[in-house]
């Protein structure tokens, strides 16, 4: 019994876990088609999901999930692999992918103070909102800065980042649009690495481009929460 | 041994990333760009100039982009650790998330678009331009 338990609370079968969630994720999307069922979210829903019901401590939890979380800055890193592949059409589209990541930088902010005034939201938690476009070290940086909360910016970079990544695709379907470079400037320059995800998977070019609107937006927010007070 | 290599520079040019933000952030404090950010600029220099072969990163590389989604889990699922913080606005967040990114997409999507039918134009007629001349 007592095995059993250092079993089910070891590193490796957490990781274990999240592998078999991911992939029964994968599976359930092949099968269904449906967009919700990204294998990102059907794997954190279910993680969440088994967190609560077995009662694991969370800390402990992530802790062991922390071999996985380690390879996010490399994985950054390596985006160079898929954008220096279609580097060609990158130089080409420089413009376009300039405007979009500074486009999707502003617009984000705006509707997010317009947005969170309307909905009567405290003022910490709007200016902790505000940089919920830009990839999470840049999004902690403007946050402090302008005066939100740190926590609330990290819940809502990922939140942001899965959600863009599971309803982009469904705007893009029911539009019919199927030009890659606005796939990827759609994606990266609104849910950034979750988003780059989901374009890397759609189309290479695609990805390729969401790996620099990721980049660019990141930057354009950061310039533009100098001028916020 | 081609593996282990590649997951070395990709590491290499992560921690020189890391380095270079902090010391950017010792001279100018008001300046931010995230280690990973430097870091992909730099590889992308090295690859650019050919100081290093798309062979010594693509497999370690390819296999981390392509899988990028699930190296995200954990994060994702460390939201539940701030939903105590955010319990009275929960829903009003995300009715922003959602609201908004439908609008910075549209936005997105037509600045693109306009630009891209621009850049053409210009194209065309500096070709027609020096269609002329010759």
């Amino acid at each position: 019994m007592i095995i059993m338990r250092e079993i089910l609370s070891s590193q490796a079968f957490g990781i274990m876990l999240t592998l078999v969630f991911y992939l029964f994720g994968g599976w359930l999307y092949k099968k269904t088609r449906f967009p919700l069922f990204s294998p990102l979210l059907v794997a954190t829903l279910l993680l969440m999901g088994y967190i609560l019901i077995a009662d694991i401590d969370m800390a402990v939890f992530l802790t062991d999930l922390s071999g996985i979380h380690l390879f996010l800055g490399p994985l950054i890193v390596s985006l160079a692999v898929p954008i220096m592949k279609q580097i060609d059409l990158i130089k080409k589209n420089i413009l376009p992918i300039l405007v979009g990541s500074f486009v999707g930088a502003v617009t984000s902010i705006i509707a997010v103070i317009v947005l969170g005034r309307w909905f009567n939201l405290d003022q910490a938690i709007i200016y902790s909102v505000i940089p919920k476009a830009s990839t999470t070290p840049i999004a902690i940086e403007v946050s402090e800065k302008i005066g939100g909360i740190r926590s609330i910016t990290v819940a809502v970079v990922v939140m942001t980042a899965v959600i863009g990544a599971v309803i982009i695709p469904i705007i893009l379907k029911i539009l019919k649009i199927k030009d890659p470079r606005i796939i990827g400037m759609g994606l990266g320059s609104t849910s950034q690495a979750v988003g780059t995800a989901k374009a890397l998977e759609i189309d290479a070019t695609a990805g390729a481009i969401s790996g620099v609107a990721l980049v660019f937006t990141g930057i354009a927010t950061a310039l533009i929460a100098l001028f916020i007070h | 041994m081609k593996i282990i290599k590649q997951i070395f520079i990709i590491l290499l040019f992560y921690v020189l990333g890391e380095m270079a933000a902090f010391g950017i952030k010792a001279l100018f404090p008001t300046v931010f760009i995230p280690g990973t950010i430097i870091g992909l600029a730099l590889m992308l220099v090295a690859l650019l100039s050919k100081k290093l072969k798309l062979g010594d990163v693509d497999d370690v590389g390819s296999f981390l982009t392509s899988n990028m989604a699930f190296f995200f889990i954990p994060a994702a699922v460390s939201v539940l650790e701030y939903v105590n913080i955010l319990k009275t606005s929960f829903i009003r967040i995300i009715a922003i998330i959602v609201l908004s990114i439908i609008f910075s997409f549209t936005l997105v999507t037509l600045s693109v678009k306009a630009t891209i039918i621009l850049q053409e134009k210009l194209k065309k007629k500096k070709q027609e331009g020096s269609d002329h001349h010759a």
